[in-house]
């Protein structure tokens, strides 16, 4: 059999199917916001590089910037669950396939941090170097690092859990900082002498882990499915991706939420829509992602327009995706035959949504006081918020949901 | 008789902070079916992904015929056919396609393919079925692939999770048959389950495991003798062990 075959394959079916979800979200109007981002980001980008003050810690800055992109690491394999199975028996004539996959990582994981280094350009020549040959030998050295990263990471897999397991990510993590943080500040010496080590440890520690263990084979497919799943998340924030599986967690800190969001008289379908959203796949992980991204961005905007439409935007980006909610149950069958009216369902549903989306609002109100101290501001954001929630859970709701589903039975 | 697979002081698990296993110790002789028996989460499956090569011992060795998974994972797997508890196939390969990709894994040339698969197909009674897709299948049909696809390599170690499941009574009867017929030819058989009384009937040795620990061995006489309960059901025995324990 030939794995090269098999490999380009795997990776041709998943683009063909990456596409057809770019062109959903392409024509989603999500292309025109990108624009409309740009647009405003590189003015906006022009103005802070004018009005940031000497003192600021440049090179600090694009330190953790660039270290969040150079360590992740996010390896792709198209494994799919069976060939833990099937495949078993040429684990070794495996090996060009997982090379190939870990080279199509390593491009991929490039494009980003070139992509990153390219937007950082103008901010890098006005607060560390000027000098253009530094720029793009720093811009050299980082790809490296970013390679070093991926094989290092790649090598890690194969230990098994234990302290050894919990000690490795550690080590490539202070390396890369340190690494990154003197290439930007431009101590070469120290450059030179860090990279030698990164080579030491890559020949000596994470390279010969290959020998002392076997591949771990159901730890790369379900590193696939993270990476697979991820990838439908963000489609499923603008088309309906069927593929998203049920993955549950406990979230046992959370169970006080089910009290208060339930309400007091507990009924099955807020029993059952309470504990979906706590625990199921990843709508609280939704919740709670779109939650800070937008309590960040509220603590550091100007107060203005800008400020008062991220606070609409996150507010309805997160009542779309919780609407996904909506059918978790609909593949069992019993829901169906349990002696309680339509009409309630989607009532506590409403309420439900309602009751979530009063806390987002709540916090965002909360930060951005905290952010300008104006009365004003918070109450404009806490009141077209409200409207908005309002607006989504009495009439958008229902509209969205009757796109998607049959809500006949819901009697409105 | 030789041995096909020796286990020796295995302890393991996911976490070596926690290990499941505790030192255990067990051999699958040619020739031999032998019985893994514990309630649901007494570390059958784990056993069996160990003896697989896909976890790592914490401690311990795993030798197939001789060989470590370390001494070469190609050479140790090829003496291994796997039927997992619940199936697992690929949604865009047909019938015949997981069979043909079994056989180019094991190294099983065509002729050899069609001249194998063939009394199989009639057994399971899937002969018209080799164009379908999984997602046609039912359960009980996609354990059949599964069987079926074991049942195409001709290991020295056959390894065998929950198989009735799922399975009609027929099916069973064809695995069963199966079974004995590939233990007259010389294999070792190591087969889960927790259907007591099948395993009773056709298992020469049995291996009760609880809490990853093993609570006796032997035959049913063996254990029958140690337990002082003669005549006993290994239904009986089992309880009795697993509730003293």
């Amino acid at each position: 059999m030939d794995v090269n075959t098999l490999w380009r394959e795997r990776a041709s079916s998943f683009w063909n199917m990456a596409i057809r979800y770019l062109r959903y979200i392409g024509n989603s109007g999500f292309l025109f916001s990108v624009y409309v981002g740009i647009i405003l980001g590189s003015y906006y980008y022009g103005q802070v590089l004018k009005v940031l003050p000497e003192a600021f810690p440049a090179a600090e800055f694009v330190t953790v910037l660039v270290f969040l992109f150079v360590s992740r690491g996010k390896i792709r394999t198209f494994l799919k669950v069976p060939d833990a199975n099937f495949l078993l028996p040429i684990e070794e004539r495996f090996k060009p396939y997982l090379q190939k996959s870990l080279l199509y990582s390593f491009v991929m994981q490039a494009f980003n941090v070139l992509v990153l280094m390219l937007v950082l350009g103008p901010f890098y020549f006005n607060r560390i170097d000027s000098d253009r040959t530094v720029y793009f030998s720093s811009l050299l050295l980082i790809l490296i690092l970013t390679g070093w990263n991926m094989f290092s990471k790649w090598e890690e897999l194969r230990v098994p859990e234990g302290t050894k397991r919990k000690l490795l990510p550690v080590i490539r993590m202070v390396m890369l900082l340190l690494t990154l943080y003197a290439l930007f500040k431009e101590v070469w010496l120290v450059t030179a002498v860090l990279f030698f080590v990164l080579s030491l440890l890559y020949m000596g520690v994470y390279r010969p882990l290959s020998q002392k263990h076997t591949l771990k084979w159901e730890r790369l497919i379900e590193l696939e499915g993270n990476a697979l799943m991820l990838f439908y998340r963000v489609a499923n924030m603008f088309v309906d991706v069927p593929e998203i599986s049920r993955k549950v967690r406990k979230r046992t800190w959370a169970a006080p939420l089910l009290k208060m969001l339930s309400g007091k008289k507990e009924r099955v379908y807020g029993y059952m829509y309470t504990r979906a959203f706590i625990r199921s796949n990843d709508y609280f992980g939704i919740y709670v992602r779109l939650t800070l991204i937008g309590i960040l961005l509220i603590l550091v905007l100007p107060s203005g327009f800008l400020l008062w439409a991220v606070n609409l935007l996150m507010l309805y980006m997160t009542a779309i995706q919780l609407t996904t909610l909506w059918p978790h149950f609909d593949m069992k069958v019993w829901v169906d035959l349990y002696p309680v009216s339509k009409r309630e369902r989607y009532d506590t549903f409403q309420r439900l949504l309602f009751k979530i989306m009063l806390s987002q609002v709540s916090l965002f109100s909360i930060s951005s006081f905290l952010n300008h101290f104006s009365i004003i501001d918070t109450v404009i954001i806490l009141i077209s918020g409200l409207a908005l929630i309002f607006v989504f859970t009495r009439v958008l709701l229902f509209k969205q949901l009757n796109k998607r589903f049959i809500l006949t039975e819901v009697g409105r | 008789m030789k041995s096909v697979l020796d286990v020796t002081d295995l302890t393991g698990g996911y976490s070596q902070q926690q290990p499941v296993l505790h030192n255990l110790n067990f051999h699958v002789e040619q020739k031999e079916i032998v019985g893994l028996i514990g309630l649901n989460g007494a570390g059958k499956s784990t056993t069996i992904k160990h003896v697989l090569g896909l976890m790592e011992p914490i401690e311990g060795t795993i030798k197939v015929s001789e060989n470590t998974i370390g001494e070469g994972p190609d050479r140790y797997r090829s003496q291994i056919a796997y039927i997992p508890e619940t199936p697992v196939l690929y949604d865009e390969l047909t019938l015949w396609e997981h069979l043909e990709l079994t056989a180019m894994a094991y190294d099983i040339d065509q002729a050899e393919l069609k001249s194998r698969v063939e009394p199989l197909l009639k057994e399971f009674r899937m002969e018209n079925k080799l164009k379908w897709f999984p997602n046609q299948f039912s359960k009980g049909m996609k354990q059949k692939v599964m069987i079926m696809c074991a049942f195409l390599v001709r290991p020295s170690l056959f390894v065998v999770d929950e198989p009735f499941v799922g399975l009609d009574p027929l099916g069973i009867q064809s695995f069963l048959d199966l079974i004995v017929q590939v233990k007259e030819r010389g294999t070792g058989i190591l087969l889960s389950t927790h259907i007591l009384s099948t395993a009773e009937r056709y298992c020469d040795r049995f291996i009760i495991l609880h809490e990853g620990r093993i609570l006796a061995d032997g035959t049913l006489a063996e254990i029958q003798a140690k337990m002082s309960m003669p005549n006993a059901a290994l239904d009986e025995i089992y309880v009795q062990i697993t509730r003293g324990a």
